[in-house]
């Protein structure tokens, strides 16, 4: 049984913290009023430089600052199209996402002469944290994992900080909810949401990152997997707020690490696969209530 | 004669339309200047070229004697300009002390929020606010506090000139009261203040100077005790007020609207009806009278067919319509909503497609019951637009936002007056619209009268109720507490039933159901 817990509990943390990388960053996006439903495509693309970095120099690091300078750069185009440009938000994302699915692949066969996917490179290793590992139970969970993991846990804190406890977090605030009030005092709408989206891609280079060089050591074709669109979910499930999006995502990564322990038993898998999706459809369906986007979600200013 | 503010020469022209010419203003330091002019007259524009939000196309802005060049709100502020927009930029989702720090943040990266509330606390006490409040999410707090918190943005920004557009418009009659208090003791304290408004009763009341606005361009200015209501109403629209007011008379005839015994549930947010009765006769101008929110949207709602109450019957032509939801009712009533935004009215949509809102039915509007006749849709339009003089930028095609708020309302009062009806539901027909336009409306439902058709008239404005009806009910905490003749009876002994005075011995005669 303890075996059961500890097993389930650290996959639960290990998947979660994609979501919750991903959610962290999309969060001040969507707190400034931008509609982010790139992060699907943008951990795809980040998750192939990642490996390709990696493949090439041997350095999991560098196949990590690869992916997290591709996030940026892919969060900065979009954020072009949704800013400056004044797109439709929803279908440039739909867009920008089938870029990554077809350029990844396109990609693939390229770099590697692969279909599928690439050969296993150098990852990111698991980092036992002395002491704090050898806690019953708790330490096998929390404390035997990526460096990336141990880094998540932080930036949601960062995330938390800066959002409430800053200068710049009350003016994403403000331009997500009123971008006309936040120009009348002065504030810069646009730099603001181009800022909050870098800080978005970054965040989905990382944990795109984490996805293919650091839970597996090699890129996959479509490895994501409609991740992003869990991520996307576990923003709105945790109402906006940062400590409540990563418990939204342990939830969701529970779900997940619970689907891959039962498929030893006797319940049909495609059942089980099915778990997290409906837990999502459950969740936002009944247990959300009434939303609260930030009002001028998805407005062009 | 030293002037904080002088605007010379402003033009400002969009497309072919020019906003402002040769527009000048000046503005006395310590004085309550106002600049009055019927919507469209270019307020709002000189406005925002004066808070850098437009760039004029020519002519100065001198403030102190220096000329600025306001590329920004930012530059607006940095001079010592403070405007309070009609529609607040406060976020409701924040809290009051986020909402007047935003922009002007102490700490380079961190927040110091104390420092801030401590820099705040003496403005907070000089308006009287508590302490509480500075962790109150904006949102939670009424109208008339939010307009104070933004008076306390700009005095935090150290405002030496405050503009304010418009406003009274948000705010009860009482909370007018308080702000014309709060507008002197911010003068009294050297501060000198940009009033801009349509409405003349507080212009009298408030300004030291006022500058009269007509059409884009300045009419006039003038010192307010030199002028007179009437004479400002005429510098304004650029002609004499048709006085427009009915002359009582008497009538007998069966009643056609019943309302007996309303009665609704205490809820928050709402104030229940009392066994509130009236009747309207066939062929006379009702009018209900009342402070705001005493019942009148209760009234309404179940006039029209949108709420349920708890008791009682409303009758319309003989026929008990208080259970039917207004989408199944054929006894019908024209209805001119209160609030044109939400009610009555769709943006977007074009003028023509606005015309037949609840007309598609209609089978000049429709074809084998499945497609839109355009060709009537269209000359139905170009009719109304001509009929009601509604000025249209480029014709009846045009998005319905793209017209001044007169306009619109005058697009709803031709709709509804359109297919003849016997009865018309009003309430506050003229809420925020030019004064031009009150006169056309008043005019409207005035010929309606005279047709012999039945008006039902719920308004705020006392003048509004004692210009067009017959008969007068006074609506007071949930009840109908008096109903006068409109013949002698004076704004005195109306406003003393509005406040909930009682006759002694007649009280609960008229009250019964």
């Amino acid at each position: 049984m303890i075996e059961f817990i500890e097993s389930v509990g650290a996959s639960t943390i290990r998947i979660a913290t994609i979501y919750i990388l991903a959610a962290t960053g999309s969060n001040f996006a969507e707190k400034s009023g931008i509609l982010n439903m790139t992060i699907e495509g943008n951990m795809l693309v980040s998750a192939f430089f990642a490996v390709l970095v990696s493949y090439h120099t041997g350095s999991a690091l560098l196949g990590v600052l690869a992916a997290v300078i591709i996030g940026i750069v892919f969060s900065a185009f979009y954020g072009f199209t949704a800013i400056t440009a004044k797109a439709d938000q929803m279908i440039s994302s739909l867009a920008f996402n089938l870029f990554a699915t077809g350029i990844t692949a396109y990609l693939l066969i390229t770099f590697f002469g692969s279909a599928g996917a690439t050969p296993r490179v150098a990852a990111v290793p698991e980092v036992a944290i002395p002491l704090l590992s050898e806690i019953p139970i708790i330490g096998k969970i929390l404390f035997v994992q990526s460096p990336i993991v141990y880094l998540c846990f932080a930036l949601v804190a960062a995330a938390y900080y800066v959002l409430y406890h800053t200068k710049f977090g009350i003016r994403v605030i403000s331009v997500g909810e009123h971008p006309v009030a936040a120009s009348t005092v002065g504030i810069n709408v646009h730099k603001i949401r181009y800022m909050s989206m870098l800080i978005a891609g970054a965040m989905a280079g990382l944990a795109g990152a984490y996805l293919s060089i650091s839970l597996s050591s090699q890129f996959v074709k479509n490895m994501t997997a409609g991740r992003g669109y869990i991520a996307l979910s576990t923003v709105i499930l945790g109402k906006h707020k940062p400590i409540n999006v990563a418990l939204a995502g342990i939830l969701f990564g529970f779900c997940d690490a619970l689907q891959i322990r039962l498929q030893q038993s006797s319940v049909p898998t495609q059942f089980i696969q099915m778990l997290p999706y409906v837990v999502t459809v459950i969740v936002i369906a009944f247990f959300i209530g009434k939303d609260d986007n930030p009002a001028a979600i998805g407005q062009a200013y | 004669m030293s002037y904080l503010l002088e605007l010379n020469q402003i033009t400002k022209t969009f497309g072919d339309l020019v906003a402002n010419d040769h527009v000048t203003v000046k503005v006395k330091e310590g004085s309550i200047h106002s600049i009055v002019g019927e919507n469209g007259a270019g307020k709002s524009t000189l406005m925002n070229v004066l808070y850098g939000l437009l760039k004029p196309d020519g002519g100065e802005i001198i403030l102190r004697g220096k000329k600025m060049t306001f590329t920004s709100p930012l530059d607006s502020i940095a001079a010592g300009l403070g405007m309070i927009h009609q529609h607040f930029m406060l976020i409701p989702t924040m809290t009051v002390l986020d909402n007047i720090i935003l922009g002007y943040e102490i700490g380079s990266f961190k927040l110091n929020r104390k420092q801030s509330r401590k820099e705040l606390e003496p403005l907070f006490e000089s308006f009287g606010l508590e302490f509480s409040l500075f962790d109150t999410k904006l949102g939670e707090l009424p109208v008339g506090l939010q307009q104070k918190i933004e008076i306390i943005k700009a005095l935090y920004r150290k405002a030496s000139l405050i503009v304010f557009d418009e406003p009274t418009a948000v705010l009860t009659p009482q909370e007018i009261e308080e702000f014309f208090i709060l507008v002197n003791k911010l003068k009294a304290e050297g501060k000198t203040i940009l009033f801009i408004s349509h409405k003349l009763n507080e212009i009298m009341e408030i300004s030291d100077e006022v500058t009269i606005m007509r059409a884009g361009k300045v009419v006039d200015c003038v010192q307010k005790s030199d002028v007179n209501e009437e004479i400002l109403a005429k510098l304004m629209i650029g002609r004499d007020l048709v006085e427009q007011k009915v002359t009582f008379r008497e009538n007998n005839n069966e009643p056609i609207i019943q309302v007996q015994g309303l009665e609704t549930e205490v809820k928050l947010g709402s104030t229940p009806l009392k066994k509130l009765a009236f009747e309207v006769k066939k062929g006379e101008v009702f009018g209900v009278a009342g402070v705001a929110g005493n019942g009148q949207t209760e009234l309404v709602n179940i006039l029209v067919g949108t709420q349920f109450p708890l008791a009682g019957h409303v009758i319309i032509n003989g026929t008990e319509v208080t259970r039917v939801p207004s989408h199944k009712r054929t006894q019908s009533m024209a209805y001119i909503p209160e609030d044109r935004q939400t009610e009555g009215l769709i943006m977007p949509l074009s003028i023509s497609k606005n015309m037949i809102l609840g007309k598609v039915d209609l089978p000049q509007f429709i074809r084998h019951k499945i497609f839109l006749n355009f060709k009537n849709i269209n000359e139905n339009a170009q009719k109304a637009v001509n009929d009601y003089s509604i000025k249209v930028s480029s014709g009846i095609h045009d998005p319905l936002k793209s017209l001044s708020g007169g306009n619109q309302q005058k697009v709803i009062v031709a709709r509804e007056l359109n297919d003849e009806p016997e009865i018309i539901l009003a309430v506050n027909p003229t809420r925020g619209i030019d004064i031009g336009s009150i006169e056309y409306i008043h005019s409207c439902i005035i010929a309606e009268r005279e047709k012999g058709k039945t008006v039902l008239l719920i308004s705020n404005e006392l003048s509004e109720i004692m210009a067009l009806s017959d008969r007068i009910g006074i609506i007071h905490d949930g009840q109908i507490t008096k109903i006068l003749d409109n013949n002698g009876v004076t704004k005195e002994q109306i406003g003393f039933y509005m406040l909930g005075g009682k006759d002694e011995e007649k009280t609960g005669e008229v009250v019964a159901g």
